[in-house]
């Protein structure tokens, strides 16, 4: 799994809203830039890794909540990117069952009744994991169509001119 | 509305070391609240496991007012995280297969591959067996025995504030 983005120069004594900004903007960072190597689906991980990076964006989100709530529009961040977390989680689980039962065919079946039974339930696994990822590849394209990730980014970029916005990362 | 309960922990108007302190205790009381009385309960492994990564995330955010005195705690969170989610797999596992196996009863599945699925359920619960005793060893050896003594200890050292 890819090692987690580092929140470049925290200043602990900061009001919470601009440290906790600084985390959400990052993580969101973070965890777009693993959506073109989900898109091209060569490598099972970006799934795995744009999802953890969101979880933990999800999570900063409602820890950090109440800085930003009473600003119009943070309600429908939060559930499009539980959404977005969602759909990752989808094709995630399949991944982890596919893993799972190819580790056992190779390992372990010991009888040619496991092993067909292990055939089954990974082309039925496949053909599920292939409908969720295409779900998720429609939900990242109407995302992108939307312009998700500008209203996200603008969203706290412009909270107030009093924080920084210098140190947003790029990705 | 969005649920926002989790913020409910944060005190705006304080700086972010000050919350640091409040949150994490909250949250590692929470974590504690799931401590199982059964550990071959799926449901009460799923909440802990939770709870657990709750408790890393928020650990992980609020690293910075520690310097490196956290570090420890989330490598532990991360190993207690790490063999919940293999055990809820297992879980997952079993059930996929259950409900294939009810699926198949009536269908034209050949008979070879019905059969197999047996087998595969008694090799997934042999596993999960197997986590679940490794679980509660780490559990009465790391989790029962001052984890949470100590790091309250850390916490408590003014907000983060003293040297490393």
């Amino acid at each position: 799994m890819a090692k987690g983005w580092e929140i470049g120069e925290l200043d602990p004594n900061s009001p919470t809203r601009e440290v906790a900004r600084k985390i959400i903007q990052t993580k969101f960072c973070e965890a777009f830039s693993h959506r073109e190597a989900v898109v091209a689906n060569a490598d099972i991980e970006a799934v795995h890794n744009m999802r953890v990076s969101l979880r933990r964006l999800w999570a900063a989100m409602r820890i950090f909540g109440v800085c930003f709530d009473k600003e119009p529009g943070f309600d429908r961040l939060i559930s499009k990117t539980r959404k977005l977390a969602r759909r990752l989680g989808s094709v995630r689980d399949l991944d982890v069952l596919i893993e799972m039962l190819q580790i056992k065919l190779e390992k372990s079946a010991s009888t040619n009744e496991e092993q067909a039974a292990l055939n089954h339930l990974l082309e039925y696994c496949q053909r599920r994991r292939d409908k969720q990822f295409q779900k998720l590849l429609e939900h990242l394209a109407k995302l992108q169509e939307k312009d998700f990730e500008v209203e996200f980014l603008d969203f706290f970029a412009n909270l107030d001119s009093a924080l920084s916005i210098a140190t947003i990362p790029s990705y | 509305m969005t649920d926002h309960s989790d913020s409910n922990l944060i005190r705006q108007e304080i700086s972010f070391r000050d919350n640091a302190r409040d949150v994490l205790s909250d949250v590692l009381e929470a974590f504690y609240s799931h401590a199982p009385h059964d550990s071959a309960d799926s449901e009460a492994l799923h909440e802990l496991r939770i709870a657990a990564k709750r408790l890393r995330y928020s650990m992980e955010f609020f690293e910075s007012c520690y310097g490196k005195r956290l570090n420890n705690y989330i490598e532990s969170i991360k190993e207690l995280q790490e063999l919940l989610g293999n055990i809820h797999d297992c879980d997952v596992m079993i059930e996929l297969v259950q409900k294939r196996i009810k699926k198949a009863s009536g269908s034209d599945l050949p008979a070879e591959t019905a059969s197999g699925f047996n087998e595969i359920i008694i090799d997934y619960e042999r596993e999960r067996a197997q986590l679940v005793e490794t679980f509660t060893v780490l559990w009465s050896r790391k989790f029962n025995r001052g984890f949470k003594t100590r790091l309250l200890k850390v916490l408590a050292a003014d907000g983060g504030r003293e040297e490393e």
